[in-house]
């Protein structure tokens, strides 16, 4: 009976010093990042990234007039949160933007902008990332080493190891920096600690990781309408794969990679996920005949047939489909009455009839893959006239995060080829591996993209020695 | 090669003259002569209107609209032999039809000259058919013991119709006779290649699939597919074996067979008709013994009101999305040409059901050709289409039942031919994909129609009740 309460109390112990240090850490980079020649002037083009702004003085009314088309993420999630409050209309504008994002982020901007006369907007985003965050940290401290009672010094030691990615500056910017005032903070915490559940319904009997899992990534999906993709193509590719395995693993007289209770346990988690995630798209289906997270995919469209002079730098592969059919591109410019519909099945057209002339030009942009939402020097020198960017020194070079980033993933791929392992476990998180592979390879080959929305999958393979390092040490 | 005996040949002989008979008899003897030379570019009379006896090759070179597939047979025929010099149409014609009836054509209008040579076309199929006849007599015991029965059951296959007109009647000037003849030896070389498990026996399957294909672009098209599915099937089953016994992989077991002679199949079929291909490429960039098969993506984004009547059903995508469509229409030829295969897909993809249903109302103009109501219930030829096309529906039905359903003692007694099996089924999956996206005439479900009485008949031969 003293094991589990001193598990608990230790893991309880572990988490409350990590909150104390992310909120803490958070609160240090919003004043360190705070530059005070960065102004913005509402109506105008921004001068600096939203790190630079003072987060902690500035008001929901600041925020709901930054930007000069007042249709950004941040700007719009404050926006949709005043409407909700009754404080602005439900116009044509507000609809659109109730269109193009999931509901939390506008509903945690709501509790905060009801908080705002205790403390700032910027604190009580802080303190949700921060709380999920330490949540996630210590079930990952308490899988690979509370759970064994393991010596003090290597739990010491696994602690600075979780505390590492915050050295990097991609890492820390999209929870603590830029990512706060957009969605990534939180929907990174929760589909991480979606995928801590995940890794538990793998290595344990336990039916709670299964609701757990899908209900942590059910959160991460009302956050970004990215995260629902993810999530719900993962769990049903795995799924299917499972399936696969299972029937023909004893038929080529395999060794099996999974059992029935696991298929039972996958089939469940993936019905209780789409459940968990159809309230809002069920909204969207009656109001706008779409049964999906956002219903407003041709901006996809609309950008993958903009002319090049008029895409955003940033965004990878933005015009793609312009790029590779430059006559057609022209003809569909030359008026505005072709519908979304049309550049939608053209776009699949395009990619049918030309697909290595597609590849290629997406592999033009694959340095933006993995290189943080901070610019490349690159693209710092072509914007230099018009946008100023400015590099605090606290932040170090991306190179940093990219190198560790990769470290991490051909960790995990030395241990998955190491002998010793459960083949079982190896088996299941080789395949995990390549589902998600193959989700983000198709985000990049066909969504113009931007950096940060391959955060979670640069990341991935620090998370993946999780379970692995929980097995060896349950082997010791 | 065995010698043919004395009974082979008199089989033969009685089938050529039953079959030169019966096409003659085919012909209608009241000839319509306005249909040609009439300066118009329109069709004014059926084929079957047409007297073959009094007609000449000159006459069907004006025939219609001069793009069908009747002038342009003779046209290639003509500068095969050096009668025609090679223009634009003539050289879209040589890439949309394979030179395989042409050079038939080609070859009695070298020896018969320009003039009432249908005739002696006619004579050439025959000899044909009634090598094919002969073969399928020797090779399926049907009312084995009983000749003449046996005999005259195989020559009622001519009472049907709508076989009897694409063999004999239309085969005149167009190639559909010449097709079926080389397909069904096709299959029957593929069942012996299945049989006798030898390599020279898949080389003549691969030689046979190859002279069909260059018969009918839309043989080649299926048996790509069909082909492509079994080589496919074959490397599966050859890695499955592979695993699951942990040796080295060794083609002298059984799945290492039956991969071996697919991949002669395969390569004797490919190289056999790469040289049309390759030369189609050169000129249109396009590997195919048919280079125009973007006219098939054409037609699916042509109007309802603008698709040729000919081709029922055509424009599948353009019904399903009608606003793409519209606005399709509306760019510029140029930018969008290239596309039209790829939006074809995307819209299938979008709506796969709804594809599916469309098609399969339309089940009856790629079965039967007619309607599924008559426009008089006295209309004979509406009951005799559907009563053939009911014929061929049962021949599968049955065949599918007795190939799926091999006793025990078949298995265990003799390989049940998984090579011939495997063609088969492949080959049904192929017709449905072709059905699904391709504009269809009924015409071109023949070759499925035609398998399901072979292996129909096949099914029945095996049968103790019929053997005496």
């Amino acid at each position: 009976m003293g094991q589990p309460k001193f598990k608990l109390n230790l893991t309880l112990l572990f988490g409350v010093a990590f909150f104390v240090i992310f909120f803490s850490l958070g609160a240090v980079l919003i004043s360190h990042t705070y530059q005070p020649d960065c102004v913005y002037t509402p109506g105008q083009p921004a001068q600096c990234t939203y790190e630079a702004l003072n987060a902690w003085e500035m008001t929901s009314e600041d925020w709901a007039n930054l930007g000069e088309t007042r249709r950004g993420d941040v700007v719009s999630y404050v926006i949709m949160a005043k409407a909700w409050l009754g404080q602005l209309p439900m116009d044509e504008g507000m609809m659109w933007r109730f269109k193009n994002w999931p509901p939390i982020i506008p509903l945690v901007t709501a509790v905060a902008i009801a908080l705002e006369s205790f403390w700032p907007l910027a604190a009580t985003k802080l303190f949700l990332t921060s709380f999920v965050l330490a949540l996630t940290w210590a079930l990952f401290l308490k899988l690979v080493t509370l759970n064994f009672k393991a010596s003090w010094k290597f739990t010491g030691f696994f602690f600075i190891f979780l505390l590492s990615p915050f050295l990097f500056g991609d890492f820390r910017s999209q929870l603590f920096g830029r990512g706060l005032f957009v969605s990534e903070s939180l929907s990174f915490s929760f589909f991480i600690l979606g995928l801590y559940c995940f890794f538990q319904t793998l290595l344990s009997p336990s039916w709670k990781y299964v609701f757990f899992t899908a209900a942590a990534w059910a959160v991460s999906a009302n956050i970004r309408a990215q995260m629902d993709l993810v999530s719900l193509l993962g769990v049903a590719g795995f799924t299917f794969f499972m399936v696969v395995f299972y029937f023909l693993c004893p038929a080529l007289k395999l060794s099996p990679i999974t059992s029935s209770l696991k298929l039972k346990q996958l089939s469940v988690l993936l019905l209780t996920l789409f459940i968990l995630s159809s309230p809002w798209k069920i909204r969207n289906w009656a109001k706008a005949g779409s049964f999906s997270m956002i219903t407003t995919s041709e901006s996809v469209y609309h950008f993958l047939w903009s002319p090049s002079d008029k895409v955003p730098s940033w965004l990878i592969g933005g015009n793609t489909a312009c790029v590779v059919a430059p006559n057609l591109c022209s003809a569909l410019n030359q008026s505005t009455q072709y519908s979304g519909d049309l550049k939608k099945h053209l776009t699949l057209s395009v990619l049918i009839s030309k697909p290595s002339e597609w590849i290629k030009v997406r592999l033009k942009g694959w340095k933006l893959y993995w290189l943080p939402t901070i610019l490349s020097e690159e693209s710092v020198s072509e914007n230099k006239d018009s946008i100023s960017w400015r590099m605090s020194h606290f932040y170090f070079l991306q190179w940093p995060d990219l190198f560790f980033a990769f470290f991490c993933w051909m960790a995990v791929l030395v241990v998955l080829l190491m002998k010793g392992a459960s083949k079982e476990l190896k088996g299941q998180l080789a395949l995990l591996i390549l589902i998600f592979t193959g989700i983000y390879g198709i985000f990049f080959l066909l969504i113009p993209c931007e950096p940060r929305y391959f955060m979670v999958y640069r990341w991935l393979g620090f998370f993946f020695l999780m379970p692995l390092l929980a097995f060896k040490r349950k082997k010791a | 090669m065995k010698k043919p005996s004395r009974q082979f040949i008199l089989i033969w002989s009685l089938f050529v003259a039953s079959i030169f008979l019966i096409g003659v008899l085919s012909q209608k003897w009241n000839p319509e002569t306005t249909c040609f030379n009439s300066g118009t570019p329109e069709e004014i009379c059926k084929t079957e209107q047409v007297d073959f006896w009094r007609t000449s090759a000159k006459d069907f070179v004006n025939y219609g609209s001069g793009m069908g597939d009747v002038t342009n047979y003779l046209k290639i025929a003509e500068y095969f032999i050096g009668e025609r010099k090679r223009d634009v149409i003539l050289s879209w014609a040589t890439y949309n039809w394979p030179p395989g009836f042409p050079a038939i054509v080609a070859l009695v209008l070298k020896l018969t000259g320009p003039s009432y040579y249908f005739p002696k076309l006619l004579f050439v199929l025959s000899l044909a058919l009634g090598f094919l006849f002969s073969i399928l007599y020797h090779s399926i015991p049907l009312f084995s013991g009983r000749p003449v029965l046996r005999f005259f059951t195989w020559l009622s296959i001519f009472l049907l119709p709508d076989f009897r007109f694409q063999t004999v009647q239309f085969a005149y000037i167009a190639s559909e006779g010449w097709a079926i003849t080389t397909f069904v030896l096709a299959l029957v070389a593929l069942r012996s290649a299945g049989q006798k498990l030898t390599v020279s026996s898949a080389v003549w399957a691969g030689v046979a699939l190859a002279l069909a294909s260059y018969m009918r672009a839309l043989v080649d098209t299926l048996n790509s597919l069909t082909l492509t599915l079994l080589v496919a099937a074959a490397i599966l089953a050859f890695l499955f074996e592979w695993i699951r016994q942990r040796k080295r992989p060794n083609l002298s077991t059984k799945s290492g067979r039956y991969l071996q002679l697919v991949l002669i199949i395969f390569a004797v079929q490919s190289i056999l008709v790469a040289p049309w291909k390759f030369r189609n490429y050169k000129m249109t960039k396009i590997y195919s013994l048919c280079s125009t098969s973007d006219s098939v993506f054409r037609l699916h984004w042509t109007p309802t009101d603008k698709a040729p009547g000919w081709i029922k059903t055509s424009n599948v995508a353009c019904r399903l999305a009608e606003n793409v469509c519209a606005e399709v229409n509306t760019l510029p030829e140029e930018a969008i040409v290239d596309y039209r295969k790829g939006l074809t897909v995307s819209v299938f993809f979008a709506n796969p059901v709804k594809w599916i249903i469309y098609r399969l109302k339309t089940f009856n103009s790629l079965w039967v050709g007619f309607s599924y109501k008559p426009s008089s219930w006295s209309d004979g030829s509406w009951w005799m289409a559907w009563i053939e096309g009911l014929f061929y529906l049962g021949m599968g039905i049955f065949a599918g039942a007795a190939f799926l359903s091999p006793s025990p003692k078949s298995i265990k007694n003799k390989a049940p031919n998984i090579l011939f099996r495997s063609y088969a089924l492949f080959f049904i999956l192929a017709n449905l994909a072709v059905f699904l996206v391709a504009p269809y005439e009924h015409r071109y479900s023949f070759f499925l129609r035609i398998l399901f009485v072979y292996v129909g008949l096949v099914a029945l031969g095996r049968k103790k009740i019929w053997k005496s």
